[in-house]
């Protein structure tokens, strides 16, 4: 439906309904029809009455209203009839002399009154409580929106957390080495800035060999800008800029869809500041890690392809988890 | 070929749905053969009470013969034996009072198409479910064409009208699904033909004209007909009140008709009253999307005529004719729910890509099926075709005296709900 120029033949109403359908599925939850919100009422209503032990011919009376026969049909004639044909008629006769002691019309009168109030009062509390069953419909949806909505939240919460408290992992540009190196010397206090965000754009073309150098991460923090900024610079650019390249991550044991991208992320930011290490030396790549330092491990880890990713299940770390988990067991190492 | 037309009222200022009908066919008709129209002296709908004058008269050059209405209905005794004859298990007998109870009970008709038979090729009948289509349909079966105008009613469900269903020559029927409602009921395949009907659309209807005259100048959705509950206004003001709400610069809705159910006093709904016809093509040329928000209908000619303008149409989901007519016209949406009706309605608004290609397709859609001599040519055809063949079937007696009494027939309702439902979409 979003095509400006559809054409005639090629509307399909039911398929256009489809759409409509899903979408408001998408927005309000699932929807009821009207005869099947009457019957979710009509199951509301018997609940109702059932608790309040009420008679159940009562009951049925009240659901067959409309019933001729029932008080919903009375009116003058109704005094007289009979099944019999000739005692109405005798009735009918003789209503003169009952008209002598009582006045049986102001009956009729007060009976089709009351009929008509019991079938007023019968339609509006019907309405209501079909009118409360579509409100608790739409509390229901909305409860579920809310739900949604507030893990949502979390989430973003969770990730934007995450994203702070991981380096910057790579600089943006190639003719600004000095600023690159001095992000990765500022470690985990650094803000994240653009750069993380843009770390997961793509997974570096050529991992460098495993380094792992735990421990070293306060020496890093106290480097001088001047020793790290040739080191940098000397990556290969292939390394530095966040381009998919045809040797990518290892992929075994990586969960597809939605996991896939949570996991993926921090990954990659810790195999791009690998590729640097070789041409930082283990001082500068201890200093880049601070308190993180644990990822050394898990940049190798990445660099082994299946052997890594089995590692990886092993500590709870991937298969089938998601950002806080590999962040959690990052931090514990 | 001499052709009598029988309904229940006729008059160029009687715009119920079935006596337009029959006025049309009767009009287009009489330019191939010789029409007459016999119809009843009642006016009015509800009380059947005799207000125009007996005898003859021409109306757009066609001959009408009136006859007396033996009784006005009351409407006391009409429900009271509706509610038997749709909720209870009851006899032959019982129905037989409900028709008469009905009305327009004009024996003098009766009468006159008993005498009269022979001198007529065919008689068409309209609207099966009063007392002049089932007593003149028995009185001259061999010659009886039947025009239902049947609408999903618990009425369609009584014993009495099953034999009158296989007794005529050949049934016109309006839709597809009343076709399966009618055949369903009456148990067999009968023989009949889908025809609908036709409108005079005007050469030209000009939407500047609507919208100066009333000063309208945002686009609307608009609403024609009688404004009543059982045409679903109700729903379709509750709906509109709360889709206005949500999208403040969305469509207002133009109301035009007789209202028979308050209007609420909204800023975006405006009610102009009952329009001659010029201006209500106008009204319909000026709108964005015409609403049928009724249940129950067998054809919806307002509905054509928005086609025939190049309109789209939002109908309820829950009329099968409807829902039948936009999915096989591809001219329109229909909608069950209130989600449904403002995504639906959104989603036709002018602004939007299906505006344009859904009233395409119900100009193509009445020019290819509902244009006059499309319709003229369906009824040539018939008759040709029943004056070649034999009559297939006899109009089946009435139970005997002692038959009639005995309380076996199933009430309406329950008839009605075993039937064949949904639109008919292959």
């Amino acid at each position: 439906m979003s095509d400006s120029n559809i054409r005639s033949d090629a509307v399909d109403v039911e398929q256009i309904m489809r759409q409509i359908r899903a979408r408001v599925r998408e927005k309000h939850g699932s929807t009821y029809t009207d005869p099947e919100l009457h019957q979710l009422a009509a199951a509301r209503l018997s609940a109702l009455l059932d608790s309040r032990g009420a008679r159940p011919e009562l009951v049925a009376e009240l659901r067959r209203r409309s019933t001729p026969g029932s008080i919903a049909d009375f009116r003058e004639e109704a005094l007289y009839e009979s099944h019999r044909g000739w005692m109405t008629s005798l009735r009918k006769l003789l209503n003169p002399i009952l008209k002598l002691f009582i006045n049986p019309n102001a009956f009729a009168r007060a009976m089709q009154a009351r009929h008509e109030m019991d079938g007023l009062v019968y339609d509006v509390v019907q309405n209501l409580v079909v009118e409360i069953t579509r409100l608790n419909l739409e509390i229901q949806n909305l409860k579920m929106r809310v739900e949604s909505l507030s893990t949502r939240m979390d989430f973003d919460v969770r990730r934007a957390k995450a994203l702070e408290n991981v380096p910057p992992s790579r600089p943006i540009q190639h003719d600004r080495p000095r600023q690159q190196g001095r992000s990765f010397g500022r470690g985990p206090q650094g803000a994240p800035g653009p750069q993380g965000s843009q770390a997961p754009q793509g997974p570096p073309s050529s991992p460098g060999p495993p380094q792992a150098s735990p421990g070293q991460g306060p020496q890093g923090v106290q480097a001088p800008a001047s020793q790290q900024a040739p080191q940098a610079s000397s990556a290969p650019p292939a390394a530095v800029v966040s381009q998919p390249g045809p040797s990518g991550p290892p992929q075994g044991g990586q969960p597809a869809g939605d996991h896939q991208l949570g996991v993926g992320e921090p990954r990659r930011r810790r195999r791009r500041r690998r590729r640097r290490r070789p041409g930082q030396g283990q001082g500068t790549h201890g200093q880049g890690q601070g308190p993180q330092g644990a990822q050394g491990q898990q940049n190798p880890q990445g660099a082994q392809g299946s052997q890594a990713a089995d590692s990886r299940t092993a500590a709870g770390g991937d298969g089938g988890g998601d950002w806080d988990d590999g962040d959690e067991g990052a931090s514990d190492q | 070929m001499k052709v009598a037309v029988v309904v229940q009222r006729y008059g160029a200022d009687i715009s119920g749905g079935a006596e337009l009908h029959a006025r049309y066919v009767a009009e287009r008709l009489a330019r191939h053969a010789e029409v007459e129209v016999l119809t009843t002296c009642a006016k009015d709908y509800v009380t059947w009470r005799n207000e125009l004058p007996r005898g003859e008269e021409r109306i757009h050059n066609v001959r009408v013969r009136r006859f007396a209405v033996s009784h006005a209905r009351h409407g006391g005794d009409f429900d009271r034996r509706s509610r038997l004859v749709f909720d209870r298990v009851h006899s032959v007998s019982d129905e037989l009072g409900w028709l008469e109870s009905e009305g327009p009970a004009s024996r003098a008709l009766v009468r006159h198409i008993g005498r009269t038979r022979d001198a007529f090729d065919f008689l068409v009948f309209f609207s099966y479910r009063y007392y002049h289509a089932w007593h003149g349909a028995r009185a001259a079966p061999s010659k009886a064409v039947l025009v239902p105008t049947a609408e999903r009613e618990p009425s369609i469900g009584l014993s009495i009208f099953p034999p009158v269903f296989r007794g005529v020559r050949a049934i016109m029927y309006n839709s597809f699904e009343e076709r399966a409602l009618i055949e369903g009921a009456a148990g067999r395949t009968l023989p009949g033909v889908v025809v609908g009907v036709g409108s005079e659309i005007p050469a030209r209807a000009e939407p500047s004209r609507f919208r100066q005259k009333f000063g309208i100048t945002k686009p609307f959705a608009v609403y024609i007909g009688r404004i009543d509950v059982n045409k679903g206004c109700r729903e379709l003001f509750t709906f509109f009140e709360r889709y206005a709400a949500r999208h403040p610069k969305g469509l207002d809705l133009i109301v035009i008709g007789t209202n028979v159910i308050p209007i609420p006093d909204h800023p975006r709904i405006r009610h102009v009253g009952f329009l001659p016809d010029q201006d209500k093509f106008d009204a319909l040329a000026a709108a964005d999307v015409l609403i049928m928000p009724s249940p129950f209908e067998s054809l919806s000619m307002v509905a054509l005529e928005a086609w025939a303008l190049g309109k789209p149409v939002l109908v309820n989901g829950r009329c099968d004719v409807l829902r039948g007519q936009v999915v096989r016209s591809r001219a329109g949406l229909y909608y069950e729910t209130f989600d449904e009706f403002v995504e639906a309605l959104y989603a036709i608004e002018p602004s939007g890509p299906l505006a344009a290609p859904l009233g395409a397709n119900g100009r193509e859609y009445f020019q290819r099926h509902y244009a006059w001599p499309v319709i003229e040519r369906k009824y040539l055809d018939m008759f040709e075709r029943l004056k070649r063949e034999p009559a297939s079937s006899k109009m089946e007696p009435l139970p005997g005296l002692l038959s009639r009494r005995r309380r076996t027939a199933r009430p309406g309702r329950e008839v009605l709900d075993a039937l064949p439902s949904g639109p008919v979409l292959g």
